[in-house]
């Protein structure tokens, strides 16, 4: 038993040597998936805020008027310029912007926060992660 | 003498098989280019890991882990350690198709238009069961004769 | 030993069942990149491929990463030496810039390893007007902010007129060099209270349908 786990426990040692390379290599030509520094948790956003943040929801005008987070704020990328002046009514410099759209691996919200950095210049913005699967799953 | 004979062949097939799926999860050979974007998207999509950035993690290291696993079956100082991997991943990846097939992963934009959509999640199953098996029968061979070959005090000899 | 011997045979032979005649579809352009303008509104990519293997293939999922981008297949299975094509619809809604979208199909011969296609479009706007939002808190000192409007080199964008939806959120325009650079500056009358104003940059450009820009002020 011990034996097979010493064996399995280098088996698993020398995998990770060319993968680490091949990690190394890809990083290194493609820049498609940067670290995201900017994603909280919803607990996070409890701790850290005490809930007091404005939820911005990315994802379409049907879901939203279905259900969304109490009090957030639609904007998504089909709409932005009609929905744009209603976000900044509601933004507040010195309250935290988080961003959520479907779940996992939707990008929308990343979309979303990017503009609000470039175009907008904010600078307090976050992606929840998991989105509207994490708070819905809570 | 036939058992023997058996147990190379599934050794074969095994290492065949993670071999063959870990060299395609490293690179597209069909385009000339990496296979690891596509497969962070494949494994994203089974919505398992806490933190869809781990995915990249796993779809680089992964198929490495399945090709030296493949060729490690048959170095025999390592052909317990890789027939317990294979095992481990086999189970793993089962556990993942069951879990997808249990929470009905939907297509949720409808992108088929008016049509529904579906997976053969039975095949699937069965094909990955059937690798576990494979898998089970060449790791209780390694142990076996791991055990046989390690003296004991009744001084077994080797079947 | 003869147990092992049993379970290795018939898992051997229920192995083999499994196996299939080799099939797949060969794509043609599984990546199409375009470039378009905001008034193009919408793209569609036609993805033809064929099926080069022995056997019938079937489509069993198409994955879109997002709503904004269907896909439209008329049938699912190809018999050997069928081609056929899948279309696929991104509507761009108000998006600017470079968008990526892949689009993961499987097919039941490969039932866990989905093949993407990949739209890559180019939504250009030779214009950069930045920030597009400028703020005061209340009692900041009630100093002009400037936004910057450039135009890509190649190209020329006049404007024409900057309104302000809100008197007491003043813009003025002043122009570098027509038709490549101008700066609007926004001043409030003052940031006693709380205001909100849309200033409209309207321009020439294009020439059928030239488009209003938009910069937000905001006194928080």
């Amino acid at each position: 038993m011990i034996r097979a786990l010493r064996q399995f426990a280098i088996v698993l040692g020398i995998a990770l040597l060319p993968a680490l390379v091949s990690g190394a290599i890809q990083l290194k030509w493609n820049a498609e998936v940067p670290p995201k520094k900017d994603e909280v948790t919803i607990a996070m956003v409890h701790n850290n805020w005490s809930d007091h943040v404005l939820w911005v929801d990315a994802r379409t005008r049907a879901k939203y008027d279905h259900a969304h987070i109490p009090d957030a704020v639609l904007l998504n990328e089909d709409e932005w310029n009609s929905l744009v002046a209603k976000f900044l009514d509601a933004w507040d410099p010195d309250v935290p912007v988080v961003v959520y759209c479907d779940g996992g691996s939707c990008d929308a919200s990343h979309a979303i926060a990017e503009r609000m950095r470039s175009e907008l210049k904010i600078e307090k913005v976050y992606v929840l992660k998991g989105g509207w699967g994490a708070w819905s799953g809570k | 003498m036939v058992g023997k004979i058996a147990v190379l062949l599934l050794r074969v097939a095994v290492s065949a098989v993670f071999l063959y799926a870990g060299v395609m999860k490293i690179w597209d050979f069909r385009h000339g280019q990496s296979a690891t974007p596509d497969f962070t998207l494949a494994i994203q999509h089974f919505e398992i890991l806490p933190n869809p950035d781990l995915a990249v993690l796993l779809a680089v290291y992964l198929p490495w882990l399945e090709v030296t696993a493949a060729l490690t079956l048959f170095v025999k100082r390592l052909a317990l350690g890789a027939a317990t991997a294979v095992t481990v991943m086999s189970v793993v990846f089962l556990g993942a198709i069951g879990s997808a097939w249990a929470r009905g992963l939907d297509i949720r934009c409808g992108c088929f238009g008016k049509d529904e959509v579906s997976l053969s999640y039975p095949s699937l199953m069965l094909r990955d069961a059937l690798l576990l098996a494979a898998a089970v029968v060449v790791l209780v061979w390694e142990a076996r004769r791991k055990r046989a070959l390690t003296p004991s005090p009744e001084g077994e000899s080797p079947s | 030993m003869r147990t092992i011997r049993l379970l290795s045979l018939l898992a051997l032979s229920l192995s083999l069942l499994g196996a299939r005649a080799d099939a797949e579809l060969k794509w043609d352009h599984p990546i199409q990149e375009f470039h378009r303008v905001p008034e193009d509104k919408e793209i569609y990519a036609h993805y033809t491929f064929k099926n080069v293997g022995a056997a019938p293939v079937t489509i069993k999922t198409v994955r879109s990463s997002c709503g904004c981008t269907t896909a439209h297949l008329d049938k699912k299975t190809f018999a050997p030496g069928e081609a056929g094509e899948i279309v696929l619809h991104f509507s761009f809604g108000d998006r600017k810039g470079l968008y990526r979208k892949g689009v993961s199909i499987t097919t039941d011969d490969k039932p866990s390893e989905p093949f993407v296609i990949n739209l890559l479009v180019d939504i250009h706007d030779p214009v950069t007007m930045t920030p597009a939002l400028v703020y005061w808190k209340k009692g900041d000192p009630a100093e002009a902010k400037s936004v910057q409007f450039t135009v890509e080199p190649t190209k020329e964008v006049h404007i024409k007129s900057v309104t302000s939806s809100n008197p007491r959120l003043a813009a003025k325009l002043e122009t570098t060099k027509a038709g490549e650079q101008y700066a609007i500056s926004v001043k409030p009358t003052d940031t006693a209270q709380k205001e909100s104003a849309e200033i409209s940059v309207q321009t020439d450009f294009p020439s059928d349908a030239p488009r209003a820009y938009t910069i937000h002020a905001r006194i928080k």
